[in-house]
C-alpha cells in the first residue's frame, strides 16, 4: 500500500482502534506516515477532550423559568 | 374488560392504552411514560412540560454546546428549543423516537443562531485563552479542556453548517449514520459523505493548529 493510500485511509476512519493490517504495516517502516497518524490521533484526542458537556454549576438554575418567559413571549 | 359505563378502565399509571405498546418505525418502542408525557403537553399540562423540560434538558444542551461551543449561546438554543418543542409537539409522530424529533430541532436551532451570531462570535484563540480559570475546578483540566474546545469551536467554522451537525452527531454524540440521516433527513449515503468531508477537513483544521501552537512554545 503506498503513502497515498494509507493517509487516505487514516483520514476516513476513526482512529480510536488499531488501524488494519495493512495500514499498520506500512506505520511500521514509514515514518512519514506515522507522524501523519501521530498528527491525526493528537486531533482526535483533541476532540475527545472537547466532548465532555461539564456546564457551569448555576446553568440549570434558572433555565426551566427562561423557557416560560420565552413562551410567554412567543419567542420562536 | 368494559366497565358498565361503558370506558375502558385505565390503570393507575396514567396511560392511555396506546401509549402502553408503541414501537417506532425501525422496532424501538418509545418509553410509555414518555407519551404519556407528551399526551399531557398536547392537552396544555404544564407540569408536564416542565418534566418533559428536565427529562431531555441535558440531550439538548449537550448538542447545542458541541454545535456552538459556548454554554450561554447552548444555554439560549436550548430554550429556544423547548419553545419550538411546545409549539410543534402537535406535529410530532408517536410512531418515531421522540429523541431525534428533539435532535433535529435541536440541530436546526443551533444553526440558525449559528448564522445569525456568528459574524459576533470571531473571538481569537489567544483571547481565550487569557480568560481566568473558573473557581473551584482542577486549573490544568479547565485549562486544557478550555483549551481543547476553544480549538474545536474555531476549526468547526471551516465546516458548513451540514457538515458540522453530522460530525457532531456522529463523532461527538456517537449516534448511528441511520438516525442521523432521519435527523437531517438525508440518505444515508449522502451522510457517509459529508461525514467523510468533514473529518478530512475538520483534522487538517486542527492539524494545522496544532502545529501552529506547539512552534509557539
Amino acid at each position: 500500500m503506498d503513502c497515498r493510500r494509507v493517509v487516505e485511509k487514516l483520514a476516513r476512519h476513526d482512529l480510536a482502534g488499531r488501524p488494519e493490517g495493512a495500514v499498520e504495516r506500512h506505520l511500521a517502516r514509514c515514518s512519514d506516515c506515522r507522524q501523519t497518524y501521530e498528527e491525526l490521533r493528537a486531533v482526535d484526542e483533541t476532540v475527545r477532550l472537547a466532548l465532555v458537556f461539564e456546564h457551569p454549576p448555576n446553568f440549570w438554575e434558572d433555565f426551566y423559568q427562561g423557557v416560560r418567559l420565552r413562551l410567554k413571549a412567543r419567542e420562536i | 374488560m368494559l366497565k358498565d359505563d361503558g370506558f375502558i378502565p385505565r390503570k393507575d399509571d396514567g396511560l392511555e392504552p396506546n401509549e402502553r405498546v408503541s414501537k417506532t418505525a425501525d422496532g424501538f418502542a418509545e418509553d410509555p411514560q414518555v407519551l404519556a408525557l407528551i399526551r399531557r403537553v398536547k392537552e396544555r399540562d404544564e407540569a408536564a412540560f416542565q418534566e418533559l423540560v428536565e427529562r431531555y434538558r441535558t440531550q439538548v444542551a449537550a448538542l447545542a454546546f458541541k454545535m456552538v461551543g459556548d454554554y450561554e449561546d447552548a444555554k439560549d438554543i436550548s430554550q429556544i428549543v423547548f419553545v419550538k418543542t411546545f409549539y410543534n409537539l402537535k406535529r410530532f409522530d408517536p410512531k418515531k423516537r421522540f429523541s431525534t424529533w428533539l435532535y433535529r430541532i435541536t440541530v436546526n436551532a443551533a444553526i440558525d443562531y449559528w448564522r445569525r451570531y456568528k459574524k459576533h462570535r470571531h473571538e481569537d484563540l489567544e483571547e481565550a485563552e487569557a480568560r481566568p480559570v473558573e473557581a473551584g475546578r482542577t486549573p490544568e483540566g479547565v485549562f486544557l479542556r478550555k483549551d481543547a474546545t476553544e480549538r474545536i469551536k474555531k476549526a468547526l467554522e471551516v465546516l458548513s453548517p451540514k457538515q458540522r451537525s453530522i460530525f457532531v452527531l456522529r463523532d461527538m454524540e456517537g449516534l448511528e449514520i441511520a438516525e442521523i440521516a432521519t435527523i437531517m433527513d438525508i440518505p444515508q449515503v449522502t451522510v457517509r459523505w459529508y461525514l467523510h468531508r468533514a473529518r478530512i477537513r475538520l483534522r487538517g483544521e486542527l492539524a494545522r493548529r496544532l502545529r501552529a501552537a506547539s512552534a509557539k512554545r
